[in-house]
């Protein structure tokens, strides 16, 4: 690549005026992630033949939604396995 | 009124209680699982085991009839869809 060619892309790719549009869109990247993966690992999510009722490892002081409005809940669950 | 006083104390009005693994509105699984539970406990522990009784109550009370009569259907054409192996 010829010197002119490349310093001019160097200069235009980074727009400052871009970062909003930047932020927004890594947030939203990473929120929607975020959510999925905690959706599969729910307890009504089956992966393997391995674990076939992964519902059943939920004890019955633990919480599985993401906000518990009227109840009240010692902990939360997590997926131990796959 | 002495009357309904003395069948309504005779009869103790419950349903199945919360379970946590279920909490959702639907209660679709809780119904099944209490189900394939209450004979998966016959087959372990005898027809007259009577903590058994507790799944029985509970599937009576979350599923449709119609699941329930197609179910035994199911069991006794050996048709049902889960194992009831303890």
């Amino acid at each position: 690549m010829p010197g002119p060619v490349r310093n001019s892309f160097m200069r235009h790719w980074w727009a400052v005026e871009a970062i909003p549009i930047y932020v927004v869109v890594g947030a939203v990247v990473a929120g929607g992630s975020w959510y999925l993966t905690r959706l599969a690992r729910g307890p009504h999510i089956i992966w393997t033949k391995s674990n076939p009722t992964p519902w059943n490892d939920v004890k019955q002081d633990e919480n599985v939604k993401m906000m518990a409005v009227n109840q009240k809940f010692e902990k939360s669950w997590t997926r131990d396995r796959l | 009124m002495s009357d309904a006083d003395a069948v309504q104390s005779k009869y103790v009005l419950q349903t199945a209680g919360f379970d946590a693994r279920f909490p959702y509105t639907n209660q679709t699984r809780h119904c099944f699982q209490n189900y394939t539970d209450y004979f998966k406990c016959i087959s372990a522990k005898g027809e007259d085991f009577a903590p058994c009784k507790q799944f029985k109550r509970a599937y009576n009370s979350l599923c449709p009839s119609e699941w329930t009569f197609l179910w035994d259907e199911q069991r006794e054409n050996g048709t049902f869809a889960a194992s009831l192996e303890p």
